[in-house]
């Protein structure tokens, strides 16, 4: 799930000053799940602009799939015509979806912090970096990338302590020092030495895309 | 291998001028980077301190691959005896900076290897590696540096050296004690 955090909503206003219409676009998923950009904040946010005119507000199911945000944004045409800008309560990927479906201004409302794993809500964990270059099958199906603060895929570093806590997290266990635990348990303890070369940077040029049958 | 001396910070020539009252004839010194200058720059200086062995601690945070190769071969070039490869301690106070780990040490190692293969670095450039001492991970790490082609590795002073790689191996370790 994407994370994502509100911003401040001075800054929000400060890039509608000059817009006396608006439309506002919530996500039904991830942001919902956030509690950013779900039908409450949607409303929330509604009342926050009360000074200018609302055309409409919408929560879409994965406003970052340009096709439901097409089909979803059709039933709003004239709403959308009327308004001087659409203010996106979703991940930088649906604002800059809603935005090439709709042609129109949109005013991000939220920041996009990481992909997360979800505990409870309000409690969001990062366990996957995106590096492109999954090693979890020889680490015991935890990524040392994610939760090694020096991202070492060949670890530990030289920074654990004697106890096995890391030097950064001092109240946490060096990852690979949970790995080698893991592995060890489970009688693998030869895939804790198995070489991982350094990533692949030339496939992360930015924007990546994914092609997929081509 | 012995204790090596450890100068870990260089911030200005000073530090430099007053190591010979600091160490004794023979003593090998491992030169870090954690001062506002770089070692690099003072290689003739440090060569001069005393007859010991003279080695850069080559820290790994902040630097991608270009550079991790660029500062190996130029510590081998400017006189070194060998590198250090260090993961660096984790900047806690500088939170605004992108951090930059674009490889750890076993990937350091490799890559040192090969440009000594090459002929990139001459051949009795030493590689070393820092670890720590203490749990079955570090071990098994630091056998597999043995393993792969370091002369050596170093730990700090407190650590428990016995534990630290295969008891074959027990001449490559060495210990680090700072100045």
């Amino acid at each position: 799930m994407i994370v994502t955090r509100k911003k401040d909503i001075d800054s929000i206003r400060e890039h509608l000053a000059d817009a006396r219409s608006v439309v506002i676009v919530g996500c039904s998923e991830c942001a919902a799940v956030c509690r950013t950009g779900g039908s409450e904040q949607v409303k929330e946010m509604s009342g926050l602009l009360a000074d200018r005119t609302v055309c409409a507000t919408i929560s879409i199911e994965s406003p970052c799939d340009k096709r439901i945000t097409s089909r979803d944004l059709k039933r709003l045409t004239r709403e959308l015509e009327e308004a001087d800008a659409i203010v996106a309560l979703t991940c930088g990927s649906g604002a800059q979806a809603i935005a090439e479906v709709s042609g129109k201004r949109v005013i991000a409302a939220l920041d996009t912090s990481f992909l997360g794993m979800v505990e409870r809500l309000g409690r969001f964990y990062e366990r996957c970096s995106q590096c492109g270059e999954c090693i979890l099958n020889d680490t015991a199906g935890i990524c040392p990338v994610t939760l090694c603060p020096k991202q070492v895929r060949n670890g530990p570093c030289d920074g654990v302590r004697a106890d096995g806590t890391c030097e950064v997290f001092e109240d946490r266990p060096c990852v690979w020092r949970t790995i080698h635990e893991r592995l060890s348990a489970r009688n693998h303890p030869e895939r804790f030495t198995a070489y991982h070369p350094p990533v692949c940077w030339s496939h992360h040029h930015v924007p990546r895309e994914e092609l997929q049958g081509h | 291998m012995d204790t090596v001396r450890y100068l870990p910070t260089i911030n200005s020539a000073a530090d430099i001028d007053a190591l010979p009252n600091r160490l004794k004839t023979e003593e090998p010194l491992l030169v870090g980077e954690y001062g506002s200058l770089n070692p690099l720059a003072f290689a003739t200086a440090i060569r001069n301190v005393n007859s010991g062995k003279k080695f850069y601690e080559l820290i790994l945070r902040n630097k991608n691959r270009e550079l991790v190769e660029s500062s190996i071969c130029t510590a081998a070039a400017v006189g070194f005896d060998g590198v250090v490869i260090a993961s660096g301690a984790f900047n806690k106070s500088d939170t605004m900076g992108k951090p930059v780990y674009d490889l750890d040490q076993a990937q350091a190692l490799l890559l040192a290897i090969s440009l000594r293969r090459t002929g990139k670095i001459p051949s009795g450039f030493a590689l070393g590696v820092r670890s720590a001492g203490g749990n079955g991970a570090v071990r098994e790490r630091n056998s597999f540096y043995l393993r792969e082609g370091a002369d050596f590795i170093l730990i700090t002073g407190s650590a428990n050296t016995g534990a630290a790689a295969p008891t074959d191996s027990a001449d490559k370790i060495g210990t680090i004690s700072e100045l």
